[in-house]
């Protein structure tokens, strides 16, 4: 991935422009290019030198030439992807965060249901996530009501309620018990 | 030639240098020009220093050696622009071996 400063920096010339230019029509070597832009191949290749770092181009040997291309997935970047390019790696991040909450269910919940709960910490909040999305958020509920519908996904239902309670995700008073959501989180009990 | 004049031209000439680089709007012509104000100011006048006083001779030529052989493999991969500096590299040796030889510069 390229850096937005060496990216900005190196499109920051006239020459460098062009050459970027002629080779988003086709793949060339050094002479053609030089040819087409009326300039001498040891400029040509120096300008092909920094858009080589900025890995806006790349390029690669075809018999006594070396031909460049220029990389599309790069150029077709905004602004803002190149200018904050944090926010790419916060996507990226939630991303591969998502894939892997995916793999937990797909393991542990096969068809909505859990037949044991993960003894790993990170896995187990993930399925107690997942439970909890049965309930709604504000509403009460009775202690049968709460059993009914966690009993559905696992047969271990005290375990989960109590988790729930544990983790802040729940109140109970009197026997009724409180939705309060999984924005209050707490660590594991 | 003495040291003293040989250090004194090659200071003009590096000098003269700076000033196309400031002068240039090129991007590559002005870090050749920057190159070979640096040759001149420092590594050709180390060199010239050892080789006037006959301390250590053939260095210089030897590095200039190196330089032409180095253009010709950069030619050979299409590197045309560290075969270009190379070239300038070769350039700016020979020059000051005329010098040292007292021929034309």
């Amino acid at each position: 991935m390229s850096d937005g400063l060496s990216v900005f920096k190196a499109l920051a010339d006239e020459t460098r422009l062009k050459i970027l230019m002629q080779l988003k029509e086709k793949d060339m070597y050094v002479e053609l290019l030089a040819q087409r832009l009326q300039l001498t191949p040891a400029t040509v290749s120096f300008h092909l030198k920094k858009l080589l770092a900025a890995g806006l181009v790349e390029q690669k040997r075809d018999q006594y030439y070396m031909m460049y291309s220029i990389k599309i997935d790069v150029l077709t970047l905004t602004i803002g992807q190149l200018a904050f390019p944090e926010e790419n790696t916060q996507t990226k991040e939630a991303l591969l965060e998502s894939q892997y909450r995916q793999k937990v269910i797909k393991s542990f919940m096969p068809y909505g249901v859990c037949k044991t709960l993960p003894a790993q910490v990170k896995k187990r909040m993930i399925v107690y996530e997942e439970i909890f999305n049965h309930f709604e958020t504000g509403k009460t509920y009775k202690e049968k009501e709460v059993n009914e519908i966690i009993g559905k996904i696992h047969e271990d239902f005290c375990t989960v309620r109590r988790a729930f309670i544990g983790l802040g995700w729940m109140t109970r008073e009197n026997g009724i018990y409180t939705v309060v959501g999984i924005g209050n989180r707490n660590e594991m009990p | 030639m003495t040291f003293e004049m040989y250090q004194k031209t090659l200071a003009e000439w590096a000098g003269c240098e700076k000033e196309k680089a400031e002068l240039t709007e090129d991007e590559r012509m002005k870090s050749i020009h920057l190159m070979k104000a640096s040759m001149f100011s420092d590594m050709l006048t180390v060199l010239g220093k050892t080789e006037i006083s006959g301390v250590r001779t053939g260095v210089i030529e030897s590095i200039l050696k190196t330089c032409i052989s180095k253009q010709e493999s950069f030619l050979k991969v299409c590197d045309f622009d560290s075969a270009d500096r190379e070239r300038e590299k070769a350039e700016a040796i020979k020059r000051a071996m005329r010098l040292m030889k007292e021929e034309t510069v």
